[in-house]
């Protein structure tokens, strides 16, 4: 979990970010809070449970599933397994971060 | 919004669908309900006093959010002299505010007991035709604030909150009020039913709107707003002007906020069963808008880019790059028994995204928006020679990877037989169908300038350009239909021509593949009587083995067809044509004040005299309400260049003179004007 953050998202910059400015926390519980601060397409990844604009809450296993590409996000979240809090909006500009790369 | 069987109202992505009395009476098969976000939070909610249900007296939509209901006990059709009066006056959003009267006219007392049978299904939009047994379970709760009726499947929990001011007796399955009027009282209570969606952390116990609260608060910009920052038409037609204001008030009741989307609203394609992210329909209604309200286009562009596929995935057919055509949120959608979270099943959206982001960038000026975007423009590129063209014949074509709950036909004409040969035999997949190679032509050549001129990439410029080039050799060759003069409808599975003759062959002219000869060629099969009908062209010529005025896609004339046919008129510069397509529509849109629907018969004109409807399930539609706005720019002939409007009309003489004022563009805010100098010469009977 923690290569995940620190490796997709721990970068200084994406241009997949190109279009979106605001902070996001990530919570998943059993392994820890990451907070994830965009500004078009600047990227400053820490390791905290400070507030941000948008909060997306997993399991572990169930963000395990949607890495490994056994899950899908928008239909874990629709399900009721990933809880966005906050700015919806922004949540739409990471959700593809969450899919499996082949 | 009432039609003579239901009263639908709406606000965000709620909505409600009631009988004429304000009841719901859903069933599996009947569409009554209140919905959000494709889900059906309350089925049944019927009114009866002492035992009866009331008549309507009247019904007045006061907003498109709300209405109200005059209601008194007997019916219609048997009069009884009554002394009760009942108001139920409703309005929308997130779940709905109910204010209930009841007047007692009598000179004695009277002893009322007013019900109310309520039920939640939580079905999904999906399932209501399609009745499936519920997966998950129902319960309820009676609580100090109210009765809770639920639906839980694993984490899946979605609640309806019932509460109401007055004194009543709550059950699973009803609400009872008893109470007793005195000559000439009245009685009242304010009902909420909100909805809860247990993912979002944020539901509230109460709906958008309370008791007398009917100013609307729409997310975006208010009607009036709305109506003020569209340009002002000024007009001899008078019902064109009826025509325009429709279309400008109907795409602010279009509006769509996503709550899972950035970027504002984008037009859904059509209410209330299309209150959807749609790939295809959002551009092009997008397209057709953006002289009049450019905001719409900013927004689908941001929307449809955060939901770009990424990987590779058959059941949602998904592929990297490729531009969403739906997304869902409804419980089928959740557990992946239906694939549109989002589903990618639009072979067309890709190039079609492209083309909109030129011509945002050439209308606006806002290259902020475009710079930010072109990773997004050139993983669509990419997917044009990559995953579009699978086989790497260097022609786009789609075969459904989803057997099961996929799309069969992945163009615009998206029903299961509308491609075919001229003989009416069905065309065997995979299918490259011609508006599609158009779009990418057009597509190619607008990055072209795009590299060159927002994303400084010469080099991407010169690759595109020499791309399209070669693509309209070669498709002037092979889709070319000798015996014919004109272009096939696709090419088959087989790489033979599907050689119908169609409306799809005027979606070339706009996109600007057809060689100059050939052109004049489609343009006098577009006028002839065996595709233009007096009211526009039909999606497929009479004399084909398909051919059915009142099939889906295969006879019947569809307004927003026109309008892309209307424009690649004018841009191969057939004026009078294209006049003649326009006053056509405009004349089809006065019979049905002012709201084109999305499709009408095909019969000719001189036949049935009025356009005959086609039955379909929504209204408005979000690209028969862009007709209109598209048929405007056509007739002025707009089109930026640099940093000015250019106005080149054409419009005919029955039209008279256009003024169109205030246009928003790069230039800011600039005036169009036309008179009506084009006298159409009579058209050719059918033989």
């Amino acid at each position: 979990m923690r290569e995940f953050f620190t490796e997709r998202l721990g970068r200084s910059s994406d241009p997949r970010f190109a279009s979106l400015k605001g902070t996001f926390r990530f919570d998943v519980q059993g392994a820890g809070s990451w907070r994830l601060s965009v500004d078009h397409g600047e990227l400053d990844l820490q390791e905290s449970n400070e507030p941000a604009d948008c909060l997306l809450q997993w399991s572990d296993k169930d963000l395990a599933d949607i890495l490994s590409g056994r899950r899908n996000f928008l239909t874990a979240f629709l399900q009721g397994r990933v809880r966005v809090q906050g700015d919806h909006a922004l949540a739409a500009g990471v959700h593809n971060f969450f899919k499996k790369v082949a | 919004m009432s039609t003579s069987e239901t009263v639908s109202i709406l606000e965000g992505e709620t909505f409600v669908v009631s009988s004429r009395t304000g009841d719901l009476e859903g069933s599996p098969t009947n569409t009554h309900g209140l919905f959000h976000q494709d889900t059906r939070y309350l089925s049944r909610w019927i009114l009866t006093i002492n035992g009866t249900a009331p008549g309507t007296l009247s019904i007045d939509n006061l907003r498109y959010f709300a209405s109200r209901f005059f209601l008194a006990p007997g019916t219609a059709s048997i009069y009884v002299n009554s002394k009760l009066s009942v108001i139920r006056t409703r309005a929308a959003g997130s779940g709905f505010h109910e204010d209930l009267t009841v007047m007692n006219y009598d000179t004695e007392p009277a002893e009322i007991t007013l019900r109310i049978d309520l039920a939640a299904d939580f079905a999904d939009l999906f399932e209501i035709k399609d009745h499936q047994p519920k997966k998950g379970g129902h319960y309820h709760r009676i609580e100090k604030r109210g009765l809770i009726l639920g639906y839980r499947r694993e984490n899946f929990v979605r609640e309806t909150l019932i509460t109401a001011t007055e004194p009543c007796e709550l059950a699973p399955d009803h609400l009872l009020f008893r109470f007793r009027l005195a000559p000439g009282a009245e009685w009242s209570t304010c009902i909420d039913v909100a909805i809860a969606v247990d993912a979002w952390g944020a539901s509230s116990e109460k709906p958008k709107y309370a008791h007398g609260d009917l100013d609307a608060r729409p997310a975006g910009k208010t009607l009036k707003d709305w109506m003020q920052t569209a340009p002002a038409l000024v007009t001899s037609h008078s019902s064109l002007t009826r025509t325009y204001e429709r279309s400008i008030t109907d795409l602010a009741a279009l509006r769509f906020f996503p709550a899972f989307a950035a970027g504002g609203a984008l037009p859904a394609a059509g209410l209330p069963w299309f209150m959807a992210t749609f790939g295809r329909d959002s551009v092009i209604t997008s397209l057709q808008s953006l002289p009049f309200e450019p905001e719409l286009a900013a927004a689908t562009l941001k929307v449809l880019g955060n939901l770009q596929g990424q990987v590779v995935d058959d059941f949602r057919e998904e592929e990297p790059g490729k531009i969403a055509h739906e997304m869902r949120w409804g419980e089928l959608t959740a557990f992946e028994e239906r694939p549109q979270s989002p589903y990618f099943g639009g072979h067309d959206s890709t190039a079609l995204y492209l083309i909109l982001l030129d011509e945002y960038e050439r209308w606006t000026g806002d290259r902020a928006l475009v710079r930010s975007l072109e990773h997004r423009a050139r993983a669509a590129l990419s997917w044009l020679d990559r995953f579009g063209d699978s086989d790497q014949d260097g022609y786009l074509e789609y075969e459904r990877k989803n057997t099961q709950s996929g799309l069969e036909n992945q163009c615009w004409k998206d029903s299961w037989d509308s491609i075919v040969f001229a003989d009416g035999k069905i065309a065997p997949a995979p299918r490259a169908t011609c508006e599609i190679q158009g779009y990418v032509y057009d597509a190619k050549k607008r990055c072209a300038r795009l590299a060159r001129e927002v994303w400084y990439d010469p080099e991407l410029a010169q690759e595109l350009e020499a791309q399209a080039r070669d693509l309209k050799v070669r498709f002037n060759r092979d889709f070319w239909v000798k015996k014919g003069g004109y272009f096939a409808l696709a090419l088959d599975g087989q790489k033979r021509q599907v050689d119908a003759l169609s409306s799809n062959i005027g979606h070339l002219l706009w996109s600007g593949i057809a060689d100059e000869e050939k052109a004049r060629s489609c343009v006098r099969h577009l006028m002839s009587p065996e595709l233009f009908s007096g009211w526009g062209v039909r999606t497929l010529a009479t004399g084909m083995g398909s051919y059915n005025p009142i099939g889906y896609h295969v006879g019947t004339v569809w307004p927003h067809d026109n309008s892309l046919i209307a424009w690649g008129l004018r841009r191969y510069g057939y004026r009078e044509e294209a006049a003649r397509v326009a006053l056509g529509m405009l004349e089809a849109a006065d019979y049905f004040e002012g709201r084109l629907p999305e499709a009408f018969a095909g019969y000719p004109r001189e036949m049935t005299q009025y356009p005959v409807e086609y039955p379909t399930a929504c209204s408005p539609q979000a690209w028969a309400t862009g007709t209109p706005l598209l048929l405007l720019r056509t007739l002025l002939g707009l089109d930026a260049l640099g940093e000015h409007l250019i106005v080149d009309p054409a419009i005919p003489d029955a039209i008279g003179r256009v003024e169109l004022l205030g246009v928003p563009g790069r230039w800011g805010r600039a005036d169009a004007f036309g008179r009506g100098l084009i006298q159409l010469s009579p058209m050719k009977k059918a033989a």
